[in-house]
């Protein structure tokens, strides 16, 4: 193979200073026409020299955790070293970690090490196959430091310095808990959930978690409802204004009902989706309000905001936000509590919080997507597909595919709507993440954004091209239905990076504003570029 | 004869150690607590889904509509991944050759010491010598041999070709950790001294007659070579180690597979138990968000 790299090896995590790894842009993936020839790309840049004092740059100079916490003395080194272990021993203990224990140290005992995850991971083949970004990188660091220090097995070969700990905790954020590398291993090990719970030990042991996680995510949404900022009020004004919204569009009146008691159906969307896209959750106004269905919206703390960023970092900011969700249904008397187009929302309230909520908090939850599906192929809406008469290709959400096994619905509803509707490849349950998971969408702290789109998120801008070949001409508009907020958020600076909105009319958005636009009685487009466009 | 007495005794023990090792192995492995869902799609057990990774979460309503596991499909897919490896095979060929020919191999050894076994019952309480002409004990004596030798081989040739890899490419070498080699090492070891031993056995009669004398106490062991003994002595300790080393791999993939990643078992109450007894953990974690100290329902709620 001739690698002509100096390999990384794994006991570089403790080397004393310096960056282990430097990107650059002549290593990465090449990206396909017309984003293949020298000056598409925007250049990369330096981490600028001041952030090391405060921050990790010494991994590969990119910060994703973005709050201070390097050690400023040999005193805090010792500290922190010490409170790692002790975080580690935690990590595999039943009583602090009985929600992962089994799953955590089968992955730490069973690991062959024969590689062949990598070359499913869409990061490493992305960043022109970097050592550190191989799955099983940081999984054999910490598999090594627990075999060491905890299980005190013989053979771990590996020095825990402050420098392990300081790139250890950044490489917990370089991989995005996709599980895609997890379809291909002969034994079931799960780098992701290493990655999972590496996190975990930082945050709920040491404090230490990206911001917009934790202090603005999980810690603002259970203190002022949502991980946006928005309270009550600021809701509540946000409904009156997606009723102009739908007037203004579609000509119709529609009273979008809040905390109606005994509704069958607590919708429940990423409160992000009102903010940026509330084209989104207006469709689904328009689209119920259509078909009859009994359903509300909920405006207390937490009942307007689907987002749980504890499933990519904290499993007990996880369960109160989850048991919010659940207080916020059974006060409103509904049937069942059905989620948005929000892939991780999904997967946190209806698989993974599964067996935190017994008894009473046992209430029926789904998400939206066979419902939209049963609403769409049931007839209840008058429909044109030939008003979707433009390219769409389907972003597959991790969450909501590859880890809730729901395939079909969104596929459903796309044939019977979207004529030119196209798969990228792979999809389904072997997709590629869009590059935003498990939190990365909404961190964009320093230098990070850079990374995101261009690693993260290369493969994905590879599959959307090559799923367009025939159609890039600029004149034609396309579209990426990606039916999760955080996809879309990831998806939009994606696009806006690459400036191929801009120059090859390729559009983003969910799939509910595609059903929407093809509705019959819609005088004007419901997505806002084919307006742009006439 | 000495010497084959008390490899005759060392191989109850050995054997005897597999057994409770294994069996704690598989104890400790099921008795952990439940864990979070944590499933991954595709599913094999999802009725007319699991073709394309779906999950009963695609139905309006799926708590309704009653849940349908086949065990078949998981059956298939296990067997699919233990006799061929797919997993592997559809991503890099060049390692599926060598695996697959050193677990092939190892299966079929575990065969053969079934067709030694069958042998010594056949020769020693059914009363029919191998070899004789019977057909029965033609048919065991023939594939006895058969099964035996490309077995070894197979594993041999594998076995080597894994070490080689391991060995020569920078990245794989960086991974392994002593008790990999170790425990790949001492397989080999084993595979090699049965070769040897097989020149001086050709048709593995002496396997059989220490067989015989395992499984019928009163029985003494036929005389022993050097070469034997030694392959013996080796293959004892793998099988006492086994239980406490990597190799319980086929364990761990029974419990990453059926306990984790296609466990897909929604909580319908039957679980709530279990969930109950589990949030009533303390949990310790220090950082000022976690209530240290207090229970996981208590955390969970305040």
């Amino acid at each position: 193979m001739g690698d002509k790299h100096t390999i990384i090896r794994i006991k570089d995590i403790s080397k004393l200073g310096g960056q282990l790894v430097k990107l650059s842009l002549t290593d990465l993936m090449p990206l396909p026409p017309p984003y293949d020839k020298p000056g598409m790309e925007p250049p990369m840049t330096e981490p600028k020299p001041e952030w090391s004092k405060s921050y990790v740059t010494e991994l590969d100079g990119y910060i994703a955790i973005d709050i201070p916490w390097k050690p400023k003395n040999k005193d805090e080194e010792g500290k922190l070293i010490e409170k790692f272990l002790e975080g580690l021993r935690k990590l595999t203990s039943k009583s602090d970690n009985w929600t992962f224990l089994q799953p955590l140290l089968l992955a730490l005992e069973y690991c062959a090490k024969c590689q062949n995850c990598a070359e499913a991971c869409p990061i490493y083949i992305a960043s022109g196959r970097k050592e550190i970004y191989r799955p099983t990188y940081r999984s054999e660091i910490l598999r090594r430091l627990y075999n060491k220090y905890i299980a005190k097995k013989p053979g771990a070969d590996i020095e825990l310095n402050i420098y392990t700990i300081l790139r250890l905790g950044e490489l917990a954020y370089r991989c995005t808990l996709c599980r895609r590398c997890v379809q291909v291993c002969p034994l079931g090990i799960d780098n992701g959930l290493i990655a999972h719970e590496i996190r975990k030990l930082f945050a709920q042991e040491l404090g230490i978690a990206p911001k917009p996680l934790h202090e603005r995510g999980t810690m603002l949404q259970l203190k002022a409802g949502s991980s946006t900022g928005m309270n009550p009020k600021a809701f509540l004004n946000m409904v009156k204004y997606m009723e102009d919204l739908i007037y203004e569009k579609t000509g119709k009146r529609i009273k979008i009902p809040v905390d109606e008691k005994g509704a069958d159906i607590l919708l429940i969307h990423n409160a992000g989706e009102y903010l940026s896209w509330p084209e989104n959750p207006a469709a689904y106004a328009i689209i119920f309000e259509e078909a009859g269905i009994s359903w509300t919206l909920s405006s207390e703390l937490v009942g307007y905001d689907a987002v749980n960023y504890g499933v990519w970092y904290d499993d007990v900011q996880l369960a109160r936000i989850a048991l919010r969700h659940v207080e916020v249904a059974r006060k409103l008397d509904v049937k069942k509590i059905v989620i948005g187009e929000c892939g991780h929302a999904t997967k946190a309230l209806i698989v993974v919080a599964d067996r935190i909520l017994q008894g009473e908090y046992r209430i029926p939850r789904e998400s939206v997507l066979p419902l939209l599906r049963d609403i769409v192929l049931s007839n209840k809406l008058n429909l044109d597909p030939s008003k979707n008469n433009f390219p769409v290709t389907l972003h597959d959400p991790c969450n909501i595919v590859r880890l809730a096994g729901i395939v079909q619905p969104q596929r459903e509803i796309l044939r019977r709507i979207a004529p030119l509707f196209r798969e990228m490849e792979p999809h389904g349950v072997y997709n590629y993440c869009c590059g935003g998971g498990s939190g990365f969408a909404i961190m964009t702290s320093m230098n990070f954004t850079e990374w995101r789109v261009k690693v993260a998120s290369r493969m994905k801008f590879k599959q959307i091209l090559e799923a367009f070949r025939d159609v890039i001409d600029p004149k034609i508009p396309k579209y990426v239905c990606a039916p999760c907020s955080n996809c879309k958020g990831e998806l939009r600076d994606l696009l806006m990076h690459y400036n191929a909105t801009k120059f090859y009319n390729i559009h983003y958005g969910g799939l509910a504003e595609l059903v929407v636009n093809a509705m019959v009685d819609l005088k004007e487009p419901y997505l806002d570029f084919l307006i742009k466009k006439e | 004869m000495i010497y084959a007495l008390v490899f005759k005794y060392t191989s109850y023990i050995s054997f005897i150690i597999f057994v409770i090792g294994i069996a704690y192995k598989w104890w400790k492995w099921s008795s952990m607590p439940l864990h979070l869902r944590w499933e991954l799609y595709p599913v094999p057990h999802e009725v007319l889904k699991a073709e394309y990774g779906g999950s009963y979460l695609e139905e309006v309503n799926w708590w309704l509509k009653g849940r349908l596991v086949s065990v078949f499909g998981e059956l298939k897919e296990m067997f699919k991944e233990m006799l061929f490896i797919v997993r592997i095979y559809r991503s890099n060929k060049r390692l599926w050759l060598l695996s697959y020919s050193f677990h092939l191999g190892i299966y079929l050894i575990l065969i053969w010491f079934i067709l030694i076994f069958l042998g010594a019952i056949t020769t020693t309480y059914i009363g029919i010598p191998i070899p004789s002409m019977n057909p029965w004990a033609i048919f065991v004596y023939y594939v006895t041999i058969i099964i035996g030798i490309v077995g070894d081989v197979l594993a041999i040739v594998g076995g080597l070709g894994l070490l080689v890899r391991r060995l020569v490419s920078p990245v794989l070498r960086d991974y392994t950790t002593i008790p990999d080699y170790f425990n790949l090492i001492l397989v080999l070891l084993a595979l090699m001294s049965g070769l040897l031993a097989w020149f001086f056995d050709p048709s593995f009669n002496l396997a059989r007659e220490f067989m015989s004398s395992l499984i019928n106490p009163l029985l003494p062991p036929p005389y022993l070579n050097v070469i034997t003994i030694v392959h013996l002595a080796i293959v004892q300790i793998i099988i006492a180690y086994i239980p406490f080393s990597k190799i319980t791999h086929f364990i761990g993939k029974y419990f990453t597979y059926h306990k984790v990643l296609w466990d897909d078992e929604p909580n319908m109450g039957q679980l709530d138990g279990k969930i109950q007894e589990l949030l009533k953990l303390k949990l310790f974690w220090s950082d000022p968000h976690i209530k240290s100290g207090d229970t996981w329902i208590n955390n969970a709620s305040g």
